[in-house]
């Protein structure tokens, strides 16, 4: 299976992860699991809830590590790596959390400022790449508000604009759609293209939601049963005969076998 | 015997994960310390450390005041009433001073900021634990010792410091009142005698054992009080309840350990440095 998953030649392959696996004391939650996300791709992560999609994301940055297998990031491995590499790594990610996670004592502005400080440039700088980050983002007029007195969509929206504020290779996204309406769905989603084709970046996206996988996804990963059960395009993915993966698109709400329900 | 055995496991698994905590609380204290001396960026761990200094006496100073008055009034009326039936009453302010500066002022002073600072920063933490804030912080390579911890510990070793002298001031003022109200002292020798007694033995330049041994037991306090706080904030787990249970950890440990290491510093400079 790992060959299926695994494109031809290593030059164009951003993050690897090769037969990991994690439990968490007696509950095997990824048992070796093998993926490779294409450089300059948007690959969206499905499965049901539970399966280990926020563990997957996790250990591709470092703040989880795997029982078992390796995890690549450019050529990088990054489980077990020293905090000099895991750096240099992470200076070139974005993480948009479920939550947003944006620091909630700054304003909007600062928090799309903090990766920028970190990476040393100067005020004028800083101020300019925020302003058109927000701007991007539709929220230059919010700067000076704080987390708590923005929506959730906006919260979000902000979390997208200080993951991408340095420009990174990687952006990963931890079910950046979920709980939110049609149509700031759909914004998101234009983000999350917009990453790919305005900044170059490579996105890894962790979603329920399937009219927002085939809108934003180059390859479709299906997680089940601790591994990587099929790796399809949109088009194969709507195809495709899997149970699970007819479950979603059906959106009938049908057995999975191990009484969940899928979402 | 089931019921006592399982009672037993699980004192003991409290026990390990206790011992486990304080050896985190301790490292992150040092690791602060360390950072605190040595920033890599100087004026923004200052610009840090002002404000977190400045909103913690923001938010204890008034509690301090009225309690810090309080105990010095108690300490006068219970004494005064006592010294009286021996006709000692020229002791009193000789008295109430040394209480204040040696044990009360930097005691007080801890379990109100255990209370207040030390809670507010667990239940701050802790939030910024379970909502994923502390996770971004390390994704952006901030390093949240660094960012948060460091400037908090820090500034409550100094506020603690701060507020202490302040209590032990206002104490005595508070004693003063009392001494003049009840026992016909007037104010003015009150304070002449406070000022006499704590002005000697000296050491160090022109401190007396009695201020500087104070002194030094409420930056320990500080530091410990903002160490437990940080530690258990930080490993918060568990959505909102885990938070409430990082706040009451963080205060019940302070004032434990407060007693503890409060009993110990009194001990090393009164009995071993005698
Ligand atoms: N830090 C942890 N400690 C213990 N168990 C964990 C931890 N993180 C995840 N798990 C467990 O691992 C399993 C997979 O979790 P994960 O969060 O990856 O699921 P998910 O696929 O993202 O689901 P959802 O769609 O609900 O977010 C769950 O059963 C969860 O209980
Ligand atoms: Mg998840």
């Amino acid at each position: 299976m790992s060959d299926a998953n695994v494109p031809k030649g290593t030059d164009d392959v951003l993050v690897r992860l090769t037969g990991v696996s994690k439990r968490f004391g007696e509950k095997v939650v990824l048992d070796g699991l093998d993926l490779a996300i294409p450089r300059g791709a948007n690959v969206v992560i499905m499965g049901l809830s539970g399966t280990g999609k926020s563990v997957t994301l996790k250990c591709m940055c470092g703040m989880l590590n795997p029982d078992a297998g390796t995890v690549s990031v450019d050529g990088v491995q990054v489980n077990g790596a020293s905090r000099k590499d895991l750096r240099r790594v992470r200076s070139k990610m974005g993480f948009v959390f479920q939550g947003a996670a944006l620091i909630n004592w700054l304003s909007a502005r600062e928090n799309v400022a903090l990766p920028l400080r970190e990476q040393g440039l100067k005020a004028r700088e800083v101020d300019e790449i925020v302003d058109q980050r927000l701007d991007e983002v539709g929220l230059s007029d919010i700067g000076d508000k704080f987390p708590g007195e923005l929506s959730g969509g906006m919260r979000k929206r902000v979390g997208f604009a200080r993951a991408v504020a340095t420009g990174p290779d990687l952006v990963l996204y931890d079910e950046p759609t979920t709980g939110l309406d049609p149509m700031t769905t759909r914004t998101i989603d234009e983000l999350i293209v917009a990453g790919r084709d305005r900044y170059g970046a490579t996105g890894v996206v962790v979603s329920h939601d399937v009219k927002s996988a085939l809108r934003v996804a180059d390859r479709i990963a299906l997680l089940y049963e601790g591994r990587v059960a099929a790796f399809l395009t949109p088009d194969e993915f709507v195809a495709s005969d899997h149970p699970v993966i007819r479950s979603f698109l059906d959106l009938d709400p049908a057995d999975d076998g191990s009484g969940r329900r899928a979402p | 015997m089931r019921a006592f055995f399982s009672a037993l496991g699980s004192f003991c698994s409290g026990l390990g994960s206790g011992c486990e905590h304080a050896g985190h609380t301790a490292l992150l204290l040092a690791d602060s310390i360390v950072r605190g001396f040595v920033p890599r960026q100087p004026l923004r761990a200052l610009r840090r450390f002002i404000d977190q200094l400045y909103s913690q006496l923001v938010k204890s100073l008034l509690v301090v005041i009225i309690v810090g008055a309080f105990m010095g009034m108690i300490l006068a009326l219970q004494t005064g009433e006592e010294l009286r039936n021996y006709g000692a009453e020229e002791q009193l302010a000789a008295i109430v001073a040394a209480s204040m500066a040696r044990e009360m002022g930097p005691f007080i002073t801890a379990i109100i900021l255990a209370a207040t600072v030390g809670a507010a920063i667990a239940a701050e933490l802790g939030t910024m634990r379970v909502s994923e804030e502390i996770d971004a912080l390390e994704l952006m390579n901030i390093d949240p010792v660094t960012f948060l911890v460091s400037p908090r510990i820090l500034a409550l070793g100094v506020s603690a410091v701060l507020l202490t002298v302040l209590v032990n001031v206002i104490g005595v003022l508070g004693g003063g009142v009392v001494a003049q109200a009840q026992f016909g002292i007037p104010l003015a020798d009150f304070l002449e005698g406070a000022r006499a007694s704590l002005s000697e033995p000296v050491i160090f330049g022109s401190l007396s054992k009695d201020l500087y041994s104070g002194l030094v037991k409420s930056l320990v306090f500080g530091l410990m009080i903002g160490a437990l706080a940080c530690a258990s904030g930080l490993r918060a787990h568990g959505g909102a309840l885990g938070v409430g249970r990082a706040v009451r950890q963080s205060v019940v440990a302070s004032v434990v350990i407060t007693l503890i290491v409060g009993y110990l510093i009194t001990w090393v400079f009164w009995v071993l440095l005698r």
